[in-house]
C-alpha cells in the first residue's frame, strides 16, 4: 500500500519531471567518458538545494542508476568505458562492434540493465521496511557499529589498501575542523573566521572531483572525437536466449555483493564477466564478441547500483562515492539517513523507490531508440565542456553557504585533486572520511558519555557488538575478494 | 622517491596539527564532565592513528619503489609543456574569478572568467570566443541568477 502511494506520488508531474531529468542526465553521463556519477552528483548537489527534498533525490537517484546504462555505450561503441563499471563490457562489446554487432550489444546491455535495475526496486521495496523495523533499537553505540561497518569501505576502495586508509584518515582529520559539534570548541581554524564554521561538503567535493577531473584532462590534453554506425538492434534467437539468462545470472552475482560497503559496480561487474565465463560451454571464446560477456556486467553493474540503496535509505550507509553524496544530500535538505527513514518520512521514501520502477522504464525507452544520440554527445570536446563544467563548480561551491571562502576551499581541494590523481591517490575514501568522521565522532563521544568512559557498552549491546563483528567479518571478505580482482581494474574505478 | 617524500610530508604535518590542536584543547577541557572524550583526545586519536598509518604507508611504498628501480631503472616520460601551461592558466583564471567576483560582481566577473578560460581551453578566435562566452555567461545568468535565484557579490562597483 506504501509502495503504491509512493508510485502515485512519484508519477506527479514534478516528481516524474526530476525522474526524466535525473535518468537523461545520468545517462548522458554515463555516455561521456572522465565525468562521472559522483563528480555530476557533486556539481549538481548545491543547485538541487533549491528544490523540494524528494523530487531532488529522485533526480541524483537516477542520475547514479542511469549513468550504469549509459557507460555502456561509449564501451560498446569506441572502446571507451563510460563508466567504471562497464570496463569488462568492452571487452566483448566492442568486439562485437567490429563484427557489426553493435546494436545488439547496445540492445541487450540495455534490456539487461532493465532486468537489473527493476529487480533492485523489488527487493529495496521488500527488504527496505523489513532492516527499518530495527530502527528504534539504534542509539549511539550502534551507530559507532554502524559507521565502523561503512568505514572498512576505507580499506576496499583502493587498490593500494594503505593509500585507501590513508586518503580516509585525513578526511577524518578535514572533518574535525571548525567549532566542535559537541562542546563548541574551534579546532584547526588557524584563527581564519571562514574556516570556524569548517570545511563544507559541497566545495570539498566539487572540487576534488569537479575542478580536478577537468585539469587532469586539460593537463593530458584530452579529446573525445570518434563516429561510429550501428548494425542490427536486436539481437535474436540461441543468443538472444543466452543474453538474457546472462542478465539474470549478472543480477544475482552483482545484487548481493551490493550491499556489502565497498564493492562498487566495476568490481562486480568483473566478478559477472567471470561467472559467465567460468559456466560457458565455450569459455575460450570470450573476448572474441560473445553476448554474455556484454549482458552479465552489464546487468551486475546496475544490480549492483541498486543494491547500494538499500543499505543507503535504511540503515544511512553508503556503498560508494556517489552514494556518500546522495547520504550528504538527504542529510543537507534535512531528512535523517538510516533507520529512522522509513518511520519518520515513509511518502518520501517510497516516493523515491517507486521513482526507481519510473525510472528503469524511461531509461529502456531512452536508451533503446536514442542509442545513436547518445553517442554524439561523447564527441563533445573538452575545450567545450572542460569551461562549462568549472564554472558550474565554482558556482555550485558558492551556493550553499552563499559565502566566497567555500570558492576558494572547492579551488584548493581542486588542485589537491588533481594532486591526488596524478598520484594515484584515490579521492573516494577521503570523502567517505570526511562524511562520516563527523558521525562517527558525535557517536563515539556520546557512547563513551553514557558509559562513563567504558568501552564495555559496544559488548553489553547486542546490536553494536554485532556490527563491531560484521565490520571485522566484511573486512576481512572484501580483502579476500579483492585479491582476485585485476589492480587495473580497481585503479580505473578510484578515477572515476 | 621524490613524490613519496613529499606525501609523507604532507601526511606528517596533517597528523602533527591534529595531535598538536588536540593537546591544546585537552588542557582546556577542564570544565567538561559529561563529555569523557571530548574533542581534545578525540583529535589526538584521529591525529596519532594518522602518523601511524602514514609511516606504514612509507615503509611500504619504499620497499616498492626500492623493487622497481631495481628492475626497471627507466626514465619517467616528459611532460608537455603546452597541456601544463593549459592546466596552471585555468587555476590562475580561476582564482582570478573569484577575486574579480569580489570587485566587479557576478555578471561581469563571468564574463571575463568565459572569455579567458574558453580561450585557454581551446577558442582560438577572440570573435568565435566571445560570441561563446557571451552565450555561456547568458545561460548562466539565466539558470543561477533568474531561475535558481542565487544572490551573488554585486561587487565593489556595484557602489559607486
Amino acid at each position: 500500500m506504501e509502495l503504491l502511494n509512493g508510485l502515485i506520488n512519484c508519477l506527479s508531474a514534478t516528481n516524474l519531471f526530476f525522474c526524466f531529468i535525473g535518468v537523461l542526465l545520468g545517462t548522458i553521463v554515463g555516455v561521456l567518458p572522465g565525468l562521472g556519477p559522483a563528480s555530476t552528483i557533486a556539481i549538481l548537489l548545491p543547485l538541487t538545494m533549491r528544490f523540494d527534498p524528494t523530487a531532488s533525490i529522485i533526480m541524483l537517484s537516477g542520475l547514479y542508476y542511469g549513468a550504469m546504462y549509459g557507460g555502456s555505450t561509449t564501451s560498446i561503441l569506441i572502446n571507451i568505458p563510460g563508466e567504471a563499471g562497464s570496463v569488462v563490457t568492452a571487452i566483448d562489446g566492442f568486439k562485437m562492434t567490429q563484427q557489426g554487432r553493435a546494436g545488439q550489444a547496445l540492445w541487450i546491455a540495455a534490456v539487461g540493465s532493465f532486468i537489473a535495475g527493476t529487480f533492485g526496486s523489488v527487493v529495496i521495496s521488500f527488504a527496505g521496511p523489513a532492516i527499518a523495523k530495527y530502527a528504534l533499537k539504534f542509539g549511539p553505540p550502534e551507530y559507532v557499529g554502524l559507521l565502523l561497518f561503512s568505514l572498512t569501505m576505507l580499506i576496499t576502495l583502493s587498490p593500494d589498501k594503505l593509500k585507501g586508509l590513508t586518503a580516509g584518515v585525513i578526511g577524518m582529520v578535514l572533518a574535525t575542523v571548525g567549532l566542535d559539534p559537541l562542546t563548541g570548541a574551534a579546532r584547526l581554524n588557524f584563527g581564519v573566521t571562514g574556516m570556524m564554521r569548517g570545511l563544507e561538503l559541497v566545495p570539498v567535493v566539487v572540487g576534488l572531483f569537479g575542478i580536478g577531473e577537468i585539469l587532469v584532462a586539460a593537463q593530458i590534453g584530452a579529446t573525445n572525437i570518434y563516429q561510429g554506425k550501428l548494425g542490427k538492434m536486436t539481437p535474436r534467437g540461441a543468443e538472444l536466449k543466452q543474453g538474457l539468462w546472462a542478465s539474470v545470472r549478472g543480477t544475482l552475482v552483482g545484487f548481493f555483493p551490493g550491499l556489502i560497503p565497498g564493492m562498487v559496480p566495476a568490481l562486480t561487474s568483473f566478478m559477472a564477466y567471470d561467472v559467465e565465463k567460468r559456466i560457458s560451454k565455450y569459455p575460450e571464446k570470450f573476448g572474441t564478441g560473445v553476448i554474455e560477456g556484454v549482458a552479465g556486467p552489464e546487468a551486475a553493474n546496475n544490480s549492483t547500483a541498486m543494491a547500494g540503496f538499500v543499505p543507503l535509505l535504511t540503515l544511512g550507509i553508503p556503498t560508494g562515492p556517489s552514494l556518500a553524496i546522495i547520504l550528504a544530500a538527504l542529510m543537507m535538505y534535512g531528512v535523517q539517513p538510516g533507520p529512522t527513514l522509513f518511520v519518520q518520512n515513509p511518502l518520501f521514501v517510497w516516493t523515491v523507490i517507486g521513482s526507481m520502477y519510473v525510472g528503469n522504464v524511461l531509461l529502456l525507452v531512452l536508451n533503446l531508440p536514442l542509442v545513436g544520440l547518445w553517442a554524439r554527445i561523447s564527441l563533445i570536446p573538452y575545450k567545450v565542456l572542460g569551461p562549462v563544467v568549472l564554472a558550474v563548480c565554482l558556482v555550485g561551491a558558492y551556493s550553499p553557504r552563499n559565502t566566497m571562502f567555500d570558492v576558494w576551499v572547492a579551488l584548493v581541494f581542486g588542485v589537491i585533486g588533481f594532486a591526488m590523481k596524478k598520484a594515484d591517490w584515490p579521492l573516494a575514501p577521503l570523502i567517505l572520511g570526511f562524511i562520516l568522521g563527523d558521525m562517527f565522532e558525535s557517536s563515539l563521544r556520546q557512547s563513551l558519555s553514557m558509559s562513563g568512559g567504558s568501552l564495555t557498552i559496544f559488548w553489553q549491546r547486542p546490536v553494536a557488538a554485532a556490527l563491531i563483528v560484521c565490520t571485522v567479518v566484511f573486512a576481512i571478505l572484501s580483502l579476500k575478494l579483492l585479491r582476485r580482482v585485476p589492480k587495473t581494474v580497481l585503479a580505473e574505478d578510484d578515477k572515476i | 622517491m621524490k613524490t613519496l617524500l613529499g606525501e609523507v610530508f604532507v601526511i606528517a604535518v596533517l597528523g602533527i596539527l591534529s595531535v598538536a590542536e588536540g593537546v591544546r584543547l585537552v588542557n582546556k577541557e577542564t570544565l567538561q564532565t559529561q563529555d569523557v572524550l571530548g574533542p581534545g583526545y578525540y583529535s589526538v586519536g584521529v591525529g596519532v592513528f594518522l602518523l601511524v598509518v602514514g609511516l606504514g604507508y612509507f615503509f611500504s611504498q619504499r620497499k616498492k619503489i626500492a623493487g622497481v628501480v631495481k628492475a626497471t631503472p627507466a626514465a619517467a616520460p616528459a611532460a608537455d609543456a603546452g597541456y601544463n601551461r593549459t592546466m596552471f592558466g585555468m587555476i590562475a583564471v580561476m582564482a582570478a574569478y573569484i577575486l574579480l567576483m569580489d570587485v566587479a560582481g557576478y555578471l561581469l566577473s563571468t564574463a571575463v572568467f568565459f572569455l579567458l578560460i574558453n580561450r585557454i581551453a581551446g577558442f582560438r578566435s577572440w570573435l568565435v570566443n566571445l560570441g561563446v562566452s557571451a552565450l555561456m555567461t547568458a545561460a548562466f545568468y539565466l539558470v543561477f541568477v533568474e531561475w535558481l535565484g542565487i544572490i551573488f557579490p554585486r561587487g565593489l562597483l556595484a557602489d559607486w
